[in-house]
């Protein structure tokens, strides 16, 4: 097996001129083997892949873009996509290969990996089977495929990239200013997949299995570039149910929103144990516009994160921590940058016309 | 980087039908097999690495004269120095016409602006020199797929302090894609999408394929956020596109795209059927007949499923281009042949046409009269050059063929065996007397063969002759009809010769002319059909043309 899988790392060695003797013992003259035209493999693994994939449209809310891809997961019309505001429109539309659309709507979201599944009223679809990124090593070429910058309308073919997988490791992501809620093992992408409406596109190798899912765009924490990264399909299986079957994510689906934390725990898999596992996350997530310094108020609470454990609720303004005045968001980071895992934070909070105080275990994320 | 961001797919590719199995079950891979997929990877290497040595010659770093501040790329497409770039790269120096194009072989030509297409965004140069240039071979972009390698190259950033151009690559990431013009940008129709990496002084550079042939023009990039930088969206304007336009753009004209002259709906969330929405009056859809809420099912021959699909399709084309539409009304499909309106320059390239007389000097968008008689005189020297040797005149002279007369005026009376003494050179035969139309016919071709460059055509653009793109000669003498001449613009080859107002009844005369052999020294036109008006009056062959040794009586 080892030796099967270093031929391709050998022969990029060779091609890049490093190791020129090798070939001394070449059976065949070079002339012999020349193709005749060099063959499209992206075309050959895309086929098959391009009637699955659907161009979405919704809300351009704030700095949100309006539109993102999606990936048809079962006959019925259930479709895997990326979760963003853009889902919130009250009108989102799904436009399938052949130009046909469908009025969308979400029947479940994961807030831990930015999932969300979509249905729209059809049947007979062409689907998409969540494989394993097992078999995907560094340096494979893979294929990314998604509706960004709108380029393809109607029954056009989306846009098309080619690269290679350039590493496979957790990374401090955020997104503006907020960390992001996913901490496992990303697809880091030698292809330029972080564009707007890009996320959601089905990842595949070049034999043209499903190996991952473009994931939002997201900067790093320390140096603020954009990384090209995809979630793992094995998140898009244990989202979706671990087999990924129409059946049973249908039965999901019906059955409401599944609590997110507990599916996202056991079914990490091999990405379960990041590098973030020191860092604190106290699960508490403010309403950032990115491009303004505004008040700390509370967009969204985790679930089962130290702040649900302290009783914080959406919405909420943080006033004080510690006796400490917080003016804006700023401020409120300033402070928590300095949380320790184990120290006990106290947080004045302002909740309709009343104030009140809670206080806050600091945890690494679970 | 650029290694291994290729190698990888090719080395795939290269294992041909195994290729599949590689990633997980190469488990038998013995030394052998090693050694072959090595020798297959070099074989693959060494086809991209002698495809780019080939074509780097071909590109131009195009700069403005005595100037390296901005700028950008361009490609040569012919021995003789012609060769393409953006419209937009021109711009900054559209008013003199002069620029400069720097080659890798470190030296700087001088740089003549010809043909503009401000619509497509297109422009045509021709670097000046003694020698003959190396070129890049046009291609067919039509035969690229999603997925095939593209290699670009250009001045990016402009690095190239040598003129090395920068060599990137990536795939085609989508085809036929529609761009809306925005802000600056030009609308660019029927484009290739590409993600090979595509910067700021790639523009006006070239696409190849991986056998060296041009496929496109890079000209745009899609950019967000991020600042005017490659994101993996690039796009280049088709070489099918351009070729259409070779011919006037040769000629240093401005040129126009086509339109119907009708914008077109689609019915919402029914896919596939595209409505006539708005009709202009007297435009090119109303003279076919077209009216509103007819559905377009066909257009030159494509199923037309969405309105992008239609605006690429005629936004692709020149005005005047021949087409043909199959609309659908009350159930029942009709089909049109029709010529496309001209559509408006970009406004400030209207601005500057519009602009008073004491200002034409200036004027960037002016064809260019010097240009137009050149490219005259060159595709009537190709012409000539395509009958036989560079002293084609003399021969020319010395030829005997002997076709069939047929006057228009009793097209039932019999055929008489052409006569050499009947084609005299144009000054000797009175312009006045050539009434009869098959006459004139021969007396023009005679014109061409022997006088060449000395008459004073004037190329009007192209056109699309038996589904060749032509480029179309005019010329009005005094006393005698006008006429317009076609000839192939890739092979130089006479396709169609126009008269008008020389039927029996003053309709147009039109003569075509196929199957081209070779006889001896010449090649020369097989058959032959004339038209009065849109009436076939007679077919024939020449059957014995065979030049004459100079010397017989």
């Amino acid at each position: 097996m080892r030796r099967g899988r270093c031929m391709p790392l050998l022969a990029l060695a060779a091609a890049c001129g490093l190791m020129p003797t090798v070939a001394a013992g070449a059976p065949q003259k070079e002339s012999d083997v020349l193709p005749p035209a060099i063959p499209n493999v992206v075309e050959d693994a895309w086929r098959a892949a391009l009637p699955c994939v659907v161009k979405l449209y919704g809300g351009a809310i704030g700095s949100a873009h309006g539109y993102g891809t999606g990936v048809i997961v079962s006959s019925a019309g259930q479709i895997v996509t990326i979760d963003s505001v853009m889902l919130d429109a009250r009108n989102l539309r799904a436009v399938l290969h052949d130009g046909r659309t469908f009025h969308a709507e979400v029947i479940r979201r994961d807030a831990d990996r930015e999932l969300a599944l979509l249905r729209i009223e059809s049947h007979d679809l062409p689907l998409l089977e969540p494989e394993t990124s097992a078999s995907l090593e560094i340096a494979d070429g893979v294929i990314a495929a998604g509706n960004c910058f709108k380029v393809a309308e109607g029954e056009e073919p989306v846009t098309v990239m080619y690269g290679v997988l350039a590493a496979r490791t957790a990374l401090d992501l955020r997104r503006r200013a907020q960390p992001l809620a996913y901490g496992g093992e990303v697809l880091v992408l030698d292809a330029i997949t972080s564009n707007p409406g890009m996320a959601g596109g089905p990842v595949l190798d070049l034999t043209g299995r499903w190996v991952g899912i473009v994931a939002g765009i997201a900067e790093a924490e320390s140096t603020g570039t954009r990384l090209n990264y995809a979630l793992p399909i094995e998140e898009v299986r244990a989202f979706l149910g671990r087999g990924g079957t129409s059946e049973e994510a249908a039965a999901r689906g019906a059955s409401g929103n599944a609590p997110a934390a507990s599916a996202s725990g056991a079914d990490r898999g091999p990405a379960a144990a990041g590098p973030r596992g020191a860092r604190p996350d106290t699960g508490l997530r403010l309403f950032n516009l990115g491009y303004r310094d505004v008040a700390a108020f509370v967009d969204r609470v985790v679930p089962g994160s130290p702040a649900q454990r302290a009783g914080i609720r959406p919405d909420d303004l943080i006033i004080a921590v510690d006796g400490k005045r917080v003016a804006t968001i700023s401020d409120y980071e300033r402070i928590a940058a300095d949380w320790r895992n184990g120290q006990t934070v106290r947080l004045t909070l302002k909740r309709g016309d009343e104030v009140l105080t809670v206080e806050m275990i600091v945890e690494p994320p679970r | 980087m650029y290694a291994s961001r290729m190698i990888r797919p090719v080395w795939l590719a290269a294992c041909g039908a195994a290729w599949t199995v590689v990633p997980t079950t190469a488990v038998g891979a013995d030394d052998a097999d090693v050694a072959a997929a090595l020798a297959r990877v070099r074989a693959v290497e060494r086809v991209r690495v002698e495809c780019i040595q080939r074509v780097v010659p071909s590109v131009v770093c195009i700069f403005p004269r005595g100037s390296r501040a901005g700028g950008g790329s361009g490609v040569i497409i012919d021995p003789q120095g012609y060769g393409l770039t953006n419209f937009h790269v021109v711009r900054p120096f559209a008013g003199s016409r002069l620029g400069e194009g720097g080659l890798p072989d470190g030296r700087r030509y001088p740089l003549h602006v010809l043909g503009l297409d401000p619509t497509g965004d297109v422009a045509m140069f021709r670097l000046e020199a003694d020698q003959p240039f190396i070129y890049a071979p046009l291609g067919e972009s039509s035969r690229l797929r999603v997925g095939d390698w593209t290699l670009a190259m250009g001045n990016p950033f402009l690095l190239a302090e040598d003129y090395q151009p920068t060599v990137t690559s990536g795939i085609v990431s989508g085809l036929h894609r529609y761009q809306k013009g925005t802000g600056r940008a030009l609308v660019y129709t029927d484009c290739i999408q590409v993600d090979t990496s595509i910067n700021p002084g790639n523009s006006g550079g070239p696409l190849f394929d991986l056998r060296g042939e041009l496929v496109g023009i890079n000209g745009r990039i899609s950019v967000e956020e991020r600042g005017r930088v490659n994101v993996g969206l690039g796009y280049a304007i088709s070489i099918d596109q351009i070729r259409r336009f070779l011919p006037a753009l040769r000629a240093g004209l401005t040129v126009r795209h086509g339109t119907l002259n009708c914008t077109v709906r689609e019915r919402r969330g029914v896919a596939g059927e595209v409505l006539v929405d708005q009709i202009l009056a007297d435009g090119a859809a109303q003279r076919a007949g077209l009216r509103l809420g007819d559905r377009i099912v066909r257009y030159n021959g494509t199923p037309i499923l969405s309105g992008n699909q239609l605006l690429n399709l005629v936004g692709a084309y020149p005005g005047g281009w021949p087409v043909t539409v199959v609309y659908e009304r009350d159930g029942r499909q009709t089909e049109v042949r029709l010529r496309l309106d001209d559509v408006p320059l970009p406004e400030q390239a209207a601005a500057a046409e519009a602009a008073p007389a004491r200002r034409a000097r200036r004027n960037p968008f002016r064809p260019n009269a010097a240009a137009n008689r050149r490219a005259a005189r060159r595709a009537l020297e190709r012409y000539r050059r395509s009958v036989g040797r560079a002293d084609a005149l003399t021969e020319v002279v010395a030829v005997r063929y002997v076709g069939q007369r047929r006057s228009l005026l009793q097209p039932d009376a019999p055929a008489q065996p052409l006569d050499l003494a009947d084609e005299r050179p144009a000054a000797e035969t009175a312009t006045q007397d050539a009434s009869d139309a098959a006459q004139r016919e021969r007396m023009i071709r005679w014109q061409l063969l022997a006088e060449g460059g000395e008459r004073a055509f004037k190329v009007v653009g192209g056109d699309e002759v038996a589904g060749r793109v032509a480029v179309v000669l005019e010329d009005a003498p005094e006393g005698a009809p006008a006429c317009r001449v076609a000839f192939d613009d890739a092979a130089g080859t006479l396709l169609q010769l126009e008269l008008d107002a020389a039927g029996p009844g003053g309709e147009p005369v039109r003569f075509e002319y196929d199957d081209w052999r070779r006889a001896g020294l010449l090649r020369m036109p097989y058959r032959r059909r004339m038209y009065a008006g849109d009436r076939l009056v007679f077919e024939d062959e020449f059957r014995n043309i065979r030049p004459r040794t100079r010397g017989l009586p």
